[in-house]
């Protein structure tokens, strides 16, 4: 009887020991992982850029365009809100969760449309300083890591402009700006996020 | 007796007192305004990108830089002209279809195949377009610089990657650079003026991520030892070497090489960076505001369509024989006009300037006369808001005044001069 409580007692010694094992082992390979993430090339980003394929959308988004979004510069904005759908789309699949950050990243979405504009002439580039200078403020507002929301705004920015046209007429208009105009004052928005 | 004393030690403590009082005199208005911090950015920043980082750039020094006066930011803008087109343009004869990779690649995202580095490298790495004579836009930077300087900033360009191309050569090119103003460059104002201070008391640089081969004038710089834009460029061609230990490659950038996801985000590079940029502006002096007043005395010369009494004003330096007068009209209302005497902070020498006055009574009923008189300059267009009005009255047809003086003497450790404006309360008649 006393040989059969000493066996149960090895074997619960043995257990604890173990799983104090297994958790050290997890809790030191967690650290690891943390201090050297970042420290080598990182995975294909893809799942981020493919973030929409799969996703269970509620309904009131726009059905995905497919190729046929990708034909023009200027794409398709079925509802008309200034973001194209696959972009919508992508937004909401990329951040679900919240609602502020999907909206700062849509304001910032529509001004990267903005720039695709057919028209870029110095009044619609005076014009749009304040587009710009509000999505920043808003992104940076509403992103409080360490860089402001910068990888998650390089992102959009790819699946925004994501075929040679888009990029081919971003910098040509971009090449329309001038040293001069890009040296300005400022203005600092108490609530720069347009949440839509 | 005691009495007596007593009552003599008051009128003389009311008469220091009335002395005092007779005059007003309001310290320097010729000191610098203070300092401009330009970010000069790398190849590759879309419009939206250097703004995006000129506001990190801004909330990542400032507080660290409180300290400094009149501290504001600005950006000397790298157009990058038809570069990035170029590459967007070789990544399609390549046969790339997925555009969002040249994104994801060129930003340090997701690491990038070995021939898109040498296309980034054949385009943005051109030594001919990194030649000084012919940077794109390079002109509009020594505008701008020129501008802050000539009113009155110094100035800090912190040039981050291909940006530091254009601030070695802002370096080698501003001294003698004529703005677009037709002002004398800085090399001529210094000439001119033994007060004014050196270029390299006005002007420097941090550069940061540097692909030179060296700075200009010890300027210092900051580079991770990892930074692969740099590695890889050293291949080709002499590059400063890198600096930080500390790794810069971070999933944020996998270039290592990035303004905010690597040289900000880093500890190490980001208090090197501030450490340098405080050090700077803690060396520099400012230069005497070109344009601005030291002391102005102005008068309505046109009231509501009809002419007023005539009044000259003139500053006289003591023992010289040449005013240095500047003479402007400015515009009050559509039928109110001002004529300004002046005189220049630059125009000043260590001494007295005599502020004179010359009155004419050419009617009657112009016999009296009222001048509005300021440090510095008017702040409004339409009120004599910081003025100081002298009233005076002819007994002669002709009548001479003195209004006051202008005391110039040797400035402190950041201001070459020192400038005091004293107007009287009642202006003196001379002979």
């Amino acid at each position: 009887m006393l040989n059969m409580q000493h066996k149960w007692i090895r074997i619960a010694i043995k257990l604890i020991f173990l799983v104090g094992l297994l958790a050290a082992l997890i809790y030191l390979g967690n650290v690891w992982w943390l201090v050297k993430y970042g420290a080598s090339p990182q995975p294909v980003p893809s799942e981020i850029l493919n973030v929409d394929q799969g996703f269970q959308f509620p309904p009131g988004l726009p059905p995905d365009p497919g190729s046929e979004g990708k034909k023009t510069i200027q794409g398709i904005d079925s509802d008309h809100d200034g973001i194209r759908d696959d972009v919508q789309r992508w937004i909401h699949a990329f951040l679900p969760n919240d609602k502020n950050k999907q909206m700062a990243l849509r304001q910032s979405a529509r001004y990267l449309q903005y720039a695709l504009s057919d028209d870029y002439s110095l009044e619609v580039r005076k014009q749009g300083n304040e587009i710009l200078d509000r999505s920043i403020q808003c992104t940076r507002k509403v992103f409080n890591d360490e860089i402001h929301g910068y990888m998650e705004d390089m992102y959009l920015q790819a699946k925004v402009l994501n075929t040679f046209a888009r990029v081919s007429r971003y910098w040509s208009n971009d090449e329309k700006v001038t040293t001069r105009e890009m040296s300005r004052e400022n203005p600092v928005y108490e609530n720069p996020c347009d949440n839509q | 007796m005691k009495i007596l004393v007593t009552t003599s030690k008051v009128f003389f403590g009311l008469w220091v007192l009335f002395l005092y009082a007779s005059t007003t005199a309001v310290a320097h208005p010729c000191s610098g305004k203070g300092t401009a911090v330009f970010f000069v950015n790398g190849l590759f920043n879309s419009r939206k990108m250097a703004q995006q980082n000129l506001d990190d750039f801004r909330e990542a020094t400032t507080s660290a830089l409180s300290g400094a006066k009149g501290l504001k930011y600005d950006l000397a803008w790298v157009e990058g002209k038809s570069k990035p087109l170029q590459l967007a343009e070789a990544m399609m004869q390549r046969g790339v279809d997925d555009f969002q990779r040249y994104w994801l690649w060129l930003y340090g995202l997701e690491k990038a195949p070995g021939w898109f580095y040498d296309l980034v490298q054949k385009t943005a790495f051109d030594p001919k377009f990194l030649n000084d004579s012919v940077l794109p836009g390079f002109d509009e930077h020594l505008e701008l610089y020129s501008k802050a300087i000539l009113e009155g900033y110094n100035v800090l360009a912190v040039s981050h990657s291909v940006g530091s191309f254009y601030a070695n050569a802002a370096l080698r090119g501003l001294p003698g650079y004529i703005p677009d103003a037709l002002q004398p460059s800085i090399e001529d104002r210094k000439k001119k003026n033994p007060f004014y201070p050196d270029f390299k008391e006005l002007f420097s640089n941090v550069q940061i991520g540097t692909p030179v081969a060296e700075t200009v004038n010890d300027s210092p710089w900051v580079s991770f030892k990892d930074d692969q834009v740099l590695n890889w460029l050293r291949r080709a061609t002499k590059v400063l070497p890198g600096n930080i230990e500390a790794s810069g490659v971070g999933p944020q950038d996998l270039r290592g090489h990035g303004l905010m996801p690597s040289y900000f985000r880093v500890g190490e590079s980001r208090r090197a960076i501030v450490k340098h940029m405080q050090s700077a502006i803690e060396r520099m002096r400012y230069p005497i505001p070109f344009f601005q007043n030291a002391g102005t005395v102005e008068y309505l010369s046109v009231k509501a369509g009809k002419t007023t009494p005539l009044l000259s004003a003139s500053f006289w330096p003591a023992h010289d024989v040449e005013e240095i007068t500047s003479v402007s009209e400015r515009s009050a209302s559509s039928a109110d006009r001002y004529v300004q005497f002046a005189a220049k902070c630059y125009d000043l020498r260590l001494g007295t300037v005599d502020i004179l006055a010359k009155t004419i009574v050419d009617h009657p009923a112009h016999k009296s006369f009222k001048v509005f008189a300021y440090v510095g300059a008017p702040q409004s267009s339409d009120k004599n808001l910081n003025a100081q009005t002298l009233s005076m009255t002819n007994r002669t047809e002709v009548s001479r005044w003195r209004l006051g003086k202008v005391q110039v003497s040797q400035g402190d450790k950041k201001d070459s001069i020192e400038v005091k404006v004293q107007y009287l309360d009642r202006p003196e008649a001379l002979r």
